[in-house]
C-alpha cells in the first residue's frame, strides 16, 4: 500500500467514526425496534399459553414487545432534539476481517488448517492500512506453520492439516 | 469454622500439586501479558483459550482461566503507571495519579503500591470467598425456582443500573441478550425457537462465538481503524520502595478499596472497572486534601488498584456459591465448566470439593506469584509493548478462528463468529454497552426455565413469590431501580460514563 510507514493517526484521519451522542440513540432505537418486530413476526407461531401456564411463545413475545417499545421510546425522545448523524462504519477493516473469518470457515475442512490460516492472515492484512506487503507473506507462512504445528501435531486436535 | 479451615487446607493441597501450580503460574503470566497489552482483554483471551482447556483436567483448566482474569488486573496497572496507557479498562483510573507519580520520579513507589495493594486485596478477598461461599451455598439450598428467578432478575436490573451510558440502551441490550438466549429448542416442549431451520442452532447460540465475536473480533476491527493510542514514553522505574509516609497514606486506602471492590464484585452486573472508579471517588471525597488527586496522590493508586483486584476475585462468589455468573468473564468460566460436564450450581462445593476449594486456594497462590511476576519483570513487560499491532492482530484472529472451530469442529460456529463480530462493531459504534447483552444471554434460559417451573409448581399462584427470600430479593431489585431516580446517583453515573 502506498501509505506504508505513515503514522496510524494520519492514515485514519479521514475515517473518523466517533459516535454521535444523540444520533446514535435514534439509530440504536431503530435497530432495537426492527429486531423486536422481526423476532415477533418470526415467533408468532409459538404457542404463548397464559401467564399461569406459559408456553414456549410467552417469554419471546414479552421480550420482543419490550424491545419494540424501548426502541420506539428511544427514537421519539431523540428525534427532534438532535441532528441525525450516522457513525460511519470502518468498512475496510470490518469487511476484510469478516471475510478472513468466513474464508477460514470455508477452507478449514476442504483445504486443511495450513491453507486456511494462510488465507485468513493474508485477507485480514488487506484490512490494515499499515500493512507492509513485503512482510505479510512471511508472517502468514510463519503463523500458519506455527498453527499447524501447535494444533495439529502438539495438541493433536482432530483437524485436517494439509490439503492432501 | 474448623470446617472451612480444613477445606482450605484441602484446597491448598490440590492447588499446590505441581501440575496445578504450573497452570496457576501460566494463567497469571498470560493474564499479566494481556493486561499489559492494550486491545486484548481477559474475556477475549479466555474465549480463545477455552477450547484448549478441553484437553486439561477441569481443576487445572479453571485455575488457569481464573489466573488470567485477576492477572490482567495486575498487568493493566503497569502500563497505566509507566506510560499512561491503560492495558485494561479497570486500570483507567490508575493513569490519573499513577502516571503523575511516575513523572515525579516515583514510578517505583507507584508500581510497588499497586502490586502490594492488589496483593492485599487478593488475600482478603480469597479469605472472604472461602468464608462467604459456604454460607451462601447453605442459603441456596433453600432456594426454589421462584427464588432463583428473583435473584436473576436482580442481576439483570443491576446490570442495567450499573452499565455505562444511556439507560434505555442498556435495557435494550438486555432484551436483545434475552432474545439471543431464547434461540434453540425449548426445554419444556422441544419446540424449535428462532432457529430458522438451521440444525446447528437447535442447541442455542454458542457462548464462545458470541463473546469472542462482540469482544474479541470487534476490538480487532476497531483497533485497525482507529488511530493507535500513543502512550507517553515510558517513565524510568525508580526504586521499588515505599517511605513510612507512603505506607501510612496507602494502606487505609487499599483496605477501603478492597471493601468497595469486594462489595461491587459480589453484586451481579458489577465489574472490576466500576470498583476502581468507585474507590477513586471515595478516596477523593475522604481525603483531607482532595486537590492532590490527579497530581500524584498515592491513595489514588492504592485504592483503585485494590478495588479492581478485589472486584475481579469477588465476582467468583455468586458463580461458585450459587452457580450464577454475575458478569461476562464469569460466564466464560461457567462455559469452561460446562465443557467439562460440570454444571455450575449451588451443589458445586459438595459435589466437587476438590475443584471448589482448589480453585479458591489457587487464587491466593496466584496472587503471590503475580507479585513475583510483576515487580522484577517490569522491564520485560514494557518492552513487550513495542510489538507492533500489525504483527499481533493476525495471531489473535487465527487463535479465535481455530479456537471456535475446535469447540465442536463446526464450521457454522466460525461463521457465527464473523456475524457477531460485525454486530459487535455496529453496537459499539452506536454506544450500546455489550456486557449487559452477554449477561442477559447467559441468564436468559435459566430465567425462563425457573419462571415457568415456579408457575407450574404453584399452579399459577403468585403467592410463590411471597417467600421471605423472594421478597428480600425483589425489594433489593426495587431499591436499585429507585436509585436511578435519585438525582445525585444519576449525576455520578453520568460523570463516571464521561470519564
Amino acid at each position: 500500500m502506498q501509505d506504508q510507514g505513515e503514522p496510524r493517526s494520519a492514515v485514519v484521519a479521514e475515517a473518523e467514526f466517533e459516535p454521535q451522542a444523540g444520533g446514535s440513540d435514534v439509530l440504536a432505537g431503530l435497530l432495537f425496534a426492527t429486531l423486536g418486530l422481526v423476532a415477533l413476526w418470526g415467533g408468532w407461531a409459538y404457542p404463548a399459553g397464559s401467564s399461569l401456564d406459559m408456553g414456549p411463545g410467552y417469554l419471546p413475545r414479552l421480550v420482543c414487545g419490550a424491545l419494540v417499545l424501548t426502541g420506539i421510546v428511544m427514537v421519539c425522545r431523540n428525534l427532534r432534539s438532535r441532528s441525525l448523524r450516522l457513525p460511519t462504519l470502518p468498512m475496510r477493516a470490518m469487511g476484510c476481517v469478516a471475510a478472513a473469518i468466513l474464508l477460514f470457515a470455508v477452507l478449514v475442512e476442504r483445504a486443511g488448517l495450513f491453507v486456511a490460516c494462510l488465507v485468513c492472515v493474508l485477507t485480514a492484512a488487506l484490512g490494515d492500512p499499515l500493512t507492509r506487503w513485503r512482510e505479510v507473506p512471511v508472517v502468514a507462512v510463519v503463523f500458519a506453520g506455527v498453527a499447524a504445528l501447535l494444533f495439529g501435531y502438539l495438541l493433536k486436535l482432530p483437524i485436517r492439516i494439509w490439503p492432501l | 469454622m474448623s470446617d472451612v479451615f480444613s477445606s482450605i487446607a484441602g484446597g491448598l493441597a490440590v492447588a499446590a500439586t505441581p501440575a496445578n501450580l504450573w497452570y496457576c503460574f501460566l494463567g497469571a503470566l498470560v493474564g499479566t501479558l494481556i493486561g499489559v497489552l492494550p486491545g486484548l482483554g481477559p474475556i477475549a483471551t479466555m474465549a480463545m483459550l477455552l477450547p484448549l482447556t478441553y484437553y486439561l483436567e477441569p481443576t487445572g483448566a479453571l485455575i488457569m482461566l481464573a489466573g488470567i482474569y485477576y492477572g490482567a488486573q495486575y498487568g493493566g496497572s503497569t502500563t497505566a503507571i509507566l506510560m499512561r496507557l491503560p492495558g485494561e479498562s479497570s486500570s483507567v483510573v490508575t493513569c490519573l495519579d499513577g502516571y503523575e507519580m511516575a513523572r515525579q520520579g516515583r514510578a517505583g513507589t507507584a508500581l510497588a503500591t499497586a502490586a502490594l495493594a492488589s496483593f492485599l486485596a487478593g488475600t482478603v478477598t480469597t479469605v472472604l470467598i472461602a468464608f462467604f461461599s459456604p454460607a451462601l451455598t447453605a442459603a441456596a439450598q433453600r432456594f426454589g425456582p421462584a427464588e432463583y428467578f428473583c435473584l436473576m432478575a436482580l442481576g439483570l436490573v443491576a446490570a442495567i443500573v450499573f452499565a455505562q451510558g444511556s439507560l434505555l440502551k442498556s435495557i435494550g441490550m438486555i432484551l436483545v441478550g434475552l432474545l439471543l438466549g431464547l434461540v434453540g429448542a425449548d426445554v419444556n416442549t422441544g419446540l424449535d425457537r428462532f432457529t430458522f431451520g438451521v440444525p446447528e442452532l437447535r442447541d442455542g447460540v454458542g457462548i464462545a462465538a458470541l463473546s469472542m465475536g462482540v469482544f474479541g473480533i470487534a476490538e480487532i476491527v476497531l483497533n485497525l481503524a482507529r488511530p493507535q493510542q500513543e502512550g507517553e514514553r515510558a517513565q524510568p522505574v525508580s526504586a521499588l520502595r515505599l517511605t513510612a509516609a507512603d505506607w501510612k497514606a496507602a494502606w487505609p486506602a487499599a483496605l477501603r478499596g478492597t471493601g468497595i471492590g469486594a462489595l461491587l464484585g459480589i453484586l451481579p452486573g458489577g465489574s472490576a472497572m466500576m470498583a476502581s472508579f468507585a474507590s477513586y471517588s471515595t478516596e477523593k471525597k475522604l481525603s483531607a486534601s482532595p486537590e492532590r488527586f490527579g497530581h500524584g496522590a498515592i491513595e489514588g493508586v492504592a485504592g483503585p488498584e485494590a478495588a479492581n483486584n478485589a472486584g475481579a476475585q469477588a465476582s467468583f462468589i455468586p458463580m461458585l456459591a450459587l452457580g450464577i455468573p454475575g458478569n461476562s468473564v464469569m460466564a466464560m468460566m461457567a462455559g469452561a465448566m460446562l465443557i467439562h460436564g460440570i454444571a455450575p450450581s449451588p451443589n458445586l462445593a459438595s459435589a466437587q470439593p476438590q475443584l471448589f476449594w482448589g480453585l479458591i486456594a489457587s487464587m491466593w497462590l496466584g496472587n503471590a506469584m503475580l507479585l513475583v511476576i510483576n515487580l522484577p519483570l517490569i522491564g520485560l513487560w514494557v518492552r513487550l509493548l513495542r510489538v507492533p499491532y500489525r504483527m499481533m492482530f493476525p495471531a489473535i484472529l487465527l487463535f479465535c478462528c481455530i479456537g471456535i472451530y475446535s469447540v465442536n469442529n463446526s464450521v457454522f460456529e466460525v461463521a457465527m463468529l464473523a456475524l457477531f463480530g460485525v454486530a459487535g462493531i455496529v453496537l459499539m459504534l452506536l454506544d450500546c454497552p455489550l456486557a449487559p447483552l452477554v449477561l442477559a444471554f447467559i441468564l436468559g434460559p435459566a430465567l425462563e426455565e425457573n419462571l415457568r417451573r415456579a408457575m407450574l409448581i404453584s399452579n399459577g399462584d403468585l403467592q410463590i413469590f411471597a417467600s421471605p427470600i423472594c421478597i428480600g430479593l425483589l425489594v433489593a431489585t426495587g431499591a436499585l431501580l429507585l436509585m436511578i431516580l435519585i438525582p445525585s446517583f444519576r449525576r455520578t453515573r453520568a460523570q463516571i460514563s464521561e470519564e
